[in-house]
């Protein structure tokens, strides 16, 4: 599988759900429609993809130290649909990708919001070659997981900082690379049991399909970046959707933490303009976990373009057509967005 | 960095430890080139202690209270647990691949170091106790392992003691700590030989799949007599001449069925300059497991040795001729944890054992075994603070059937950041 060459077909990914993640390499591959002429190497082909239906058991580490890592592990969830595994997009689209995602917080007090990225430029480094090959090494039942740590700027000047956590999971499918964070800049401390500061640390949430992981930070929607939307219309801020193509890295030599006049940081389920440190109007954050699709497809972002707007119409009548928003909520949210023209 | 930019530093780094508290954690804060972090725990009990000695005569270093009293009595303290009240700094930077730690432990009890004689009453302007207990540096890399330089928690019996569930707890007090000192005894002595905080200075390995270890050269410790049936350092002429040495091997595993296994030893060469007694050795070994399942938790673990004593290393450790006792001692232990509460309940029985020197009278009241059995509950009533009570029976056993019997009870709490 070629990096932004491949999309899931509907046929595949139904047949992908039916019969699991195996059917597709071997479909993929040819050997299987080959295979499928003769009765016995059907049988043969079938029993292989029986085998490889059991999703892997334990971890494999690709790296590891410092209390960092990345792993090859199963699916957090049996019941997801498996991944498009192996893939092969390569180091420059990874950190293009992972480099692309940024984080805001509203500061109570300042009444003014911080962009930074997630990543910083030593996280990309240990990180995106792993990733790469985890994804080139991983089975459709696995995911990359990873934890990172690395110091953000908490005062003077960025001579003080905070070490941040990262960790989640990483995988790809349906043409998108899929990120679900577990922890975002989370606090980071070592475990101290009777003053021996062990190997151990606080036990980080690797990311989960099912149940979101709530966070203090909030991610910043961006080009390229769409946040998973599951059936039931509820949008996952910390599940994002990258579309390798259209991410870009955000400016990682910046000052991190610039601040910016706060705006909505509700999660946009479609790709919008880039959440740079442009000012945009200032506004309450809600809760992300929650925030509705509709709001989600109707919030401004910096540097708001014409396209983008309409995308965003496109998008809301979309949830309206779906029935997942009603017809009032679907009027003020267009008015919103129309107001920005 | 400037002495401004380390002023403004300095300034403003106290000031986010204070203000960056999340979940009860101070977090680690970078301040230039440098990782720092404090934590620690305060911890205070309620302990009623009722003690019932032996009319025939005491069980000399024996760990029940009214071991060595003539008569039986009622306790009450306010008091540290086993766990002293801690404040703990620890600083660490990385160049290259080498990273660069210091650690400092301060350990302030609420017991009084002075104590009204005949009976465990603080006096008047008797100040509380401290201890220093950690000052050391290390240097690592993920290849090679590290190595650490100072006074640090020892490596045999180390494990024994950190799973121990009753360092959160009190466990037994004993005559020893019955009048304050900056600590409870846990389940050290009653189960294990405390690891002791020693100057040291230890290599660990890096792991391998779990599997690592430890080899410590250690600060020469000197023979305690503590029942007055015992050589002491001085009475033994010892030389400080020779380093002690301790090393473990460990494996451990993760998963739904997590666990550890390890091995440890303690060796060090007891040498005299009295031409009455011969040089000897103390060597010890122990092995110890814990897994875990679901809420569950078990630990086994078995210790024995040669001159090296019971309750800490070297306490008894020689006859009054100089030769060395044999000991050993035991523990097990089962802890459920409740989901969604979080409150842990536990149970656990050990023992400890002190043989007969060569020089020992078969009926001398020195410890045969000392044997306590404790029941657990540990709430958290939040991620940072819990709730504990304890009930502790210990038996003090002497080697001419003396006994004495101590039970306790504990209530309080620990709060940790």
């Amino acid at each position: 599988m070629k990096y932004g060459t491949t999309t899931t077909r509907p046929i595949e990914r139904a047949r992908r759900r039916l019969f699991g993640a195996h059917i597709g390499p071997l479909a993929r591959s040819g050997r299987c429609t080959l295979a499928l002429m003769s009765g016995a190497t059907s049988l043969l082909c079938a029993t292989v993809a029986w085998g490889a239906a059991e999703a892997p058991r334990g971890s494999v580490v690709l790296w590891s130290g410092d209390d960092q890592w990345v792993k090859l592990e199963p699916q957090d969830d049996p019941a997801a649909v498996p991944n498009d595994h192996p893939a092969q997009l390569g180091v420059e689209a990874i950190t293009s990708a992972l480099g692309a995602l940024q984080v805001r917080r509203l500061d109570p007090d300042t009444g003014t919001e911080s962009l930074r990225a997630v990543f910083t430029p030593d996280e990309l480094g240990k990180l995106t070659r792993y990733v790469a090959s985890g994804l080139a090494k991983a089975g459709p039942r696995q995911d990359v997981t990873f934890s990172t740590i690395d110091g953000r700027s908490l005062a003077a000047g960025g001579l003080i900082r905070k070490p941040g956590v990262n960790a989640g999971r990483v995988f790809y499918d349906d043409g998108r690379l899929n990120v679900i964070f577990g922890e975002l800049q989370s606090s980071y401390r070592k475990k101290n049991v009777y003053g021996q500061r062990s190997e151990d640390f606080t036990p980080r949430r690797q990311g989960s399909r099912s149940t979101a992981t709530e966070q203090e930070w909030i991610l910043a929607a961006g080009p390229g970046l769409a946040f998973h939307s599951s059936t039931g219309g509820d949008v996952r801020n910390d599940w994002v959707v990258i579309d390798t193509a259209i991410a870009r890295p955000v400016a990682v030599a910046a000052p991190q933490g610039s601040a910016v006049p706060a705006r909505p940081a509700t999660p946009a389920p479609v790709a919008t303009a880039p959440a740079a440190s442009a000012p945009v109007p200032a506004a309450p954050v809600p809760n992300a976990s929650t925030a509705p699709a509709a709001a989600a497809a109707a919030a401004p972002a910096a540097g708001t373009s014409n396209a983008d707007l309409e995308q965003r119409l496109q998008k809301l009548k979309e949830l309206k057509d779906k029935g997942l928003i009603t017809e009032e909520a679907y009027r003020t949210r267009m008015q919103e967005i129309l107001s920005e023209l | 960095m400037n002495i401004r930019n380390g002023l403004v530093a300095s300034a403003s780094v106290l000031g986010l430890m204070l203000t960056s508290q999340g979940a009860g954690a101070f977090d680690m804060i970078e301040v230039g080139e440098w990782k720092v972090e404090f934590s620690g725990n305060v911890n205070g009990f309620l302990s009623d202690v009722s003690c019932e000695s032996d009319p025939a005569g005491p069980v000399l270093s024996g760990l029940a209270c009214g071991s060595l009293s003539g008569g039986d009595y009622d306790d009450n303290n306010v008091r540290t647990g086993l766990l002293p009240s801690w404040l703990g700094f620890h600083a660490e930077r990385t160049e290259g691949s080498i990273k660069y730690g210091v650690t400092l432990g301060f350990q302030p009890g609420i017991d009084s170091n002075t104590t009204i004689a005949g009976a465990p009453l603080d006096g008047g302007l008797g100040l509380n106790s401290s201890n220093f207990r950690q000052v050391f540096l290390e240097f690592s890399g993920e290849n090679w392992g590290g190595i650490k330089i100072g006074r640090d928690l020892g490596v045999f019996g180390s494990d024994a003691i950190l799973s121990d569930m009753t360092l959160s707890g009190v466990g037994t007090v004993s005559d020893l700590t019955r009048g304050g000192g900056n600590t409870s005894l846990g389940r050290i002595g009653v189960g294990y030989i405390y690891a002791d905080w020693k100057g040291q200075v230890q290599y660990s390995s890096p792991k391998w799949g779990g599997f690592s270890f430890n080899l410590a050269v250690v600060d020469p410790w000197g023979l305690v007599d503590l029942s007055g049936e015992s050589l002491d350092a001085g009475a033994f002429s010892q030389e400080g001449s020779t380093y002690g040495f301790e090393g473990k091997a460990a494996y451990a595993w993760e998963g739904d069925f997590s666990g550890k296994v390890w091995a440890s030893f303690i060796s060090q060469k007891l040498k005299t300059t009295d031409p009455a007694f011969d040089d000897e050795d103390a060597f010890g070994y122990d092995v110890g497991a814990k897994v875990g399942f679901g809420g569950f938790e078990l630990v086994g673990y078995y210790y024995a040795g040669e001159g090296i004593g019971t309750t800490d290393f070297l306490f008894d450790a020689v006859d009054v001729a100089g030769n060395t006792r044999d000991s050993d001692g035991m523990y097990a232990q089962a802890t459920y944890k409740f989901p969604n509460i979080g409150t842990k309940v536990g149970v656990s029985w050990g023992e400890s054992n002190l043989d007969r020197g060569p020089a020992d009278p078969a009926d001398t009241s020195l410890v045969e075994s000392n044997e306590s059995f404790v029941i657990g509950i540990y709430h958290p009533m939040a991620s940072w603070l819990n709730l504990v009570l304890e009930y502790t029976e210990t038996e003090a056993t002497a080697h001419n059937g003396n006994q004495a019997n101590e039970k306790a009870i504990a209530a309080g709490a620990i709060l940790s950041f």
